[in-house]
């Protein structure tokens, strides 16, 4: 689905769990995510500090969104 | 580790006064029967003495169980579960050949969007070659819960239950001398190095409430571990798996792994079995996916490993864990082969991998699992009286189960096992 | 003793003799028996069959005008009463090749013959109709006619008595990018062991799942500037209403719904659900922000870091989606977002 988005000129930050799916498609801005069931969240957290590791995350995406990229390049926060 | 496993085929299985079993036939006591498994949280229990043949339908099929007692060497044939977690794989064990236990209960309700799929066993008919159970003697037992027992509490009977039933019925055949014997056993190669060493790796699930793998009575994780092949023979491994019906592996199939018995087929002659790497699939946090994917790795060299095959189980971003293990064995030096069912929509056209790395040129397919048959209408269903569907998952039947109905494999009980049980493979054309 | 096969020939002016690029206006015509290299056809067809007809249409006619040729031609077809429809072989021609393509397509279509045809797998004609007519690959040029001939008369042959195509490397064709099952002589696991030895031995191995080209990626430009910038959510994860309004499917979905988020800075988990099948939900039905991280983004609108967040989210479920339609999903979302004046996005998969 990515590629269509970015195809019609909307670049976009996928956030993913499973890095190596994105890579092998070929999605170009890929950001890594926290688990499968919880990409942009960390229940261990509380609600404060997964807040600030949500917004994180939105951050390395909006890094992404600002970065020239020629193939699927992986985003990290860590 | 050596291993005796001796074989008392069955030819026929039906009701009688005593269970026991005499030149081939199987007479189960089903009175008795039901008295041995007596679990707080089943009301009821059906049993149906079903053989091949018979014009039947089971429906809501959860696990398969082949009948097994330990005869020395161990204190119970499912140790975790029947007794203590003692390693399998040594000394001797009996087994009813050509029979097997099927676990059948209507479980409805999700838990946190997960649920039980339907799974469908045709014993005659055109969709009987996709399952094996279809040329099995089968003791189906139908589970009528106690009301108020959760969605994994009524699972959890059906297993306990299940492996009683295995060990009660084979407990006939202890102190017979068997007809055929087999010995499970790596020693005995020679260190010349002249063969390849190959290692089996098996990635086993643990996800959620219907997504499980029990080794020795307990769910499996994301640290790998290492098994010689023999413990996985001889019982450490029950199925928990209640998802998409086509690509489970049962209980049965790890009790007569087919990619263990070929290797230790070919043992010693073409290649030198050097173990077993079990570790998880199903793994929800990138970090310990890349963590197993290492570690297995890490172990395949320690064991000089020069090639693995990968069996799978489920699938979905499971799959992810496959690939990546493939890569990071290949990294490693270690070439590999994987065994896995296909996603190539109805009419075959859809890509049939969810996705796949540059070193996974070795894939084995059993089979494009979305590809849709056509069931006829039978006379006699067991296991329930609807097909289950939660939350639209599959699509409706719009069937009853006795009508005649089409549906995609998915549905159908083990038809594109990832074991390499069965013979379904998909083709281009 | 079984009747004749009754084949069609169809041909471009070239081919049948009409003559070369000048004549390349000729109308649609017709002429009894098989002509040009539909004598080598006939020959290999041997007793079995005959060329009882050969159409031929000149190839700036037909690209000129397509619907009226393809009408003209499949009169003629018809009125033949063929078994089977063969076409070229048109090597690397492309507009021989299309015609070829298109009429062997309707004539299957329109009139349930079945039809074969001969192309480089480079010929425009190709892609379009190799998914639903079995073409032979054929070289690129006209010299290799004797060896295509071969294949496509025995295709000729099975398709006109109504015989199943045996799988492709066997009776000759491109693969139609279908998989379709079968029982093999072997299990799985035999399979599997063999495959590695012959790896570990070095021999070739053919893999049973071929890897996929899932096609060339077209990044977008990077975004110029962030605090103008309308950014929209969107997820594969499943998380909709409460009650799931559209009735999205927790597997193979069919469809993706778009949801109001205007005035809302949170995401309550009385009033958003997840449908995801693939995965434990209790997480994300606990807290949807873990796939939609709106409170973030209305903290950053507000800190004037970025410039708005769209009104809606859209939403349908990743598991088991085939990738034409999630491809179709893409491009309808998108069109929506442009229509918006959305700039970029932010995608949660699993």
């Amino acid at each position: 689905m990515t590629k269509e988005l970015e195809r019609a000129g909307l670049p976009t930050a996928s956030y993913t769990a499973i890095p190596v799916i994105h890579l092998a498609l070929g999605t170009p801005r890929i950001v890594l995510g926290k688990a499968v069931g919880h990409v942009l969240g960390d229940p261990e957290l509380g609600a404060e500090r997964e807040r600030a590791f949500r917004r994180a995350l939105v951050e390395k995406g909006l890094e992404a969104l600002r970065t020239a990229v020629d193939r699927p390049t992986l985003f990290t926060t860590s | 580790m050596h291993l005796e496993l001796v074989s008392f085929p069955v030819t026929h299985v039906g009701a009688g006064p005593a269970t026991c079993w005499r030149e081939g036939r199987l007479e189960v006591d089903v009175d008795d029967l039901r008295r041995a498994v007596a679990h707080p949280g089943v009301e009821a229990l059906e049993v149906h003495l079903v053989n091949p043949g018979d014009e039947v339908r089971l429906i809501h099929v959860l696990d398969a169980i082949e009948p097994r007692v330990k005869v020395a060497g161990g204190a119970s044939a499912f140790p975790g579960f029947t007794g203590p977690p003692r390693t399998a794989g040594e000394g001797v064990t009996h087994r009813l050949a050509g029979a097997a236990v099927i676990l059948c209960a209507e479980v409805t309700g999700s838990q946190d969007g997960l649920s039980v799929k339907e799974a469908i066993v045709d014993n005659t008919g055109p969709a009987a070659a996709y399952s094996p159970f279809s040329a099995t003697h089968n003791v189906v037992l139908v589970f009528h819960f106690r009301p108020g027992l959760t969605l994994p509490e009524q699972l959890a009977a059906t297993r306990i239950v299940g492996v009683r039933a295995a060990e009660y019925l084979a407990e006939p055949v202890r102190r017979l001398p068997g007809p055929t014997r087999e010995v499970f056993d790596l020693d005995g190669r020679s260190a010349d190095g002249s063969r390849p060493r190959v290692v089996y790796v098996s990635p086993l699930m643990h996800e959620g409430a219907v997504h499980n793998t029990y080794l020795y009575g307990v769910r499996v994780s994301t640290t790998p571990t290492l098994f010689h092949p023999n413990e996985m023979l001889d019982g450490a491994v029950v199925s928990a798996d209640y998802h998409i019906a086509a690509y489970r592996s049962t209980t049965f199939h790890y009790q007569n792994n087919a990619l263990i018995r070929e290797l230790y087929r070919r043992h010693g002659k073409d290649l030198d079995l050097v173990g077993v790497i079990v570790c998880q699939c199903l793994v929800v946090s990138p970090l310990e996916k890349e963590r197993s994917a290492f570690q297995v790795a890490k172990l395949a060299r320690m064991l000089g490993a020069d090639g693995a095959v990968l069996s799978m189980q489920n699938g979905g971003h499971g799959w992810a864990d496959l690939m990546l293990l493939c890569q990071r064995l290949e990294q490693a030096g270690v070439k590999t082969v994987l065994v896995m069912a296909e996603m190539a929509d109805a009419d075959g056209t859809d890509v049939g991998l969810l996705l796949h790395v540059p070193e996974a040129d070795a894939i084995v397919s059993v089979g494009n699992m979305d590809e849709e048959v056509t069931l006829p209408a039978v006379p006699r269903v067991i296991g329930g009286t609807q097909f289950l569907d939660m939350n639209n998952y599959e699509g409706e039947v719009g069937a009853r189960p006795w009508e005649a109905f089409r549906t995609a494999l998915r549905r159908l009980h083990c038809a594109c096992n990832q074991l390499g049980h069965g013979r379904l493979v998909a083709r281009a054309c | 003793m079984e009747r004749r096969l009754r084949v069609v020939h169809y041909l471009n002016q070239f081919f049948a003799g009409v003559g070369g690029e000048a004549r390349a206006g000729h109308g649609v015509s017709a002429t009894p028996g098989p002509v040009g290299p539909g004598v080598l056809l006939q020959q290999l067809l041997g007793p079995g069959a005959d060329v009882v007809l050969t159409v031929f249409c000149g190839d700036n006619y037909f690209a000129e005008h397509p619907e009226e040729a393809l009408r003209e031609l499949l009169r003629l077809i018809r009125d033949a009463r063929p078994d089977v429809l063969v076409a070229g072989p048109a090597f690397n021609a492309g507009r021989y090749g299309l015609a070829c393509a298109l009429v062997c397509q309707r004539a299957q279509d329109q009139l349930r013959v079945p039809a074969v045809t001969a192309l480089h797998p480079e010929n425009p004609g190709f892609e379009v109709c190799r998914r639903v007519i079995p073409v032979v690959p054929a070289p690129a040029q006209a010299t290799g006619l004797v060896e295509t001939m071969r294949p496509l008369a025995r295709l000729v042959l099975k398709l006109g008595r109504g015989e199943p195509l045996g799988p492709p490397e066997e009776d000759g064709y491109a693969p139609r990018g279908r998989r379709r099952n079968q029982l093999h002589a072997r299990m799985g696991a035999e399979r599997a062991v063999e495959m590695l030895l012959d790896k570990l031995a070095g021999r070739p191995v053919t893999s049973e799942v071929p890897i996929p080209d899932f096609g060339p990626i077209v990044p977008a430009p990077p975004l110029a500037d962030l605090r103008g910038a309308k950014l929209a959510m969107v997820t594969t994860g499943g998380v909709v209403p409460r009650g799931n309004p559209d009735g999205i499917e927790s597997r193979r979905a069919t469809r993706w719904g778009k949801y109001s988020i205007a005035g809302l800075d949170t995401l309550d988990s009385e009033k958003w659900t997840c449908v995801h099948g693939g995965f434990d939900n209790q997480f994300v039905n606990d807290t949807p922000l873990r796939q939609l991280p709106l409170d973030v983004l209305r903290d950053l609108e507000r800190e004037g870091v970025i410039g708005g967040v769209h009104e809606f989210f859209y939403s349908t479920v990743g598991a088991g989606a085939p990738v034409a339609r999630a491809r179709a999903f893409g491009r309808e979302i998108a069109a929506d977002l442009k229509k918006a004046g959305v700039q970029a996005v932010l995608l949660t998969s699993t």
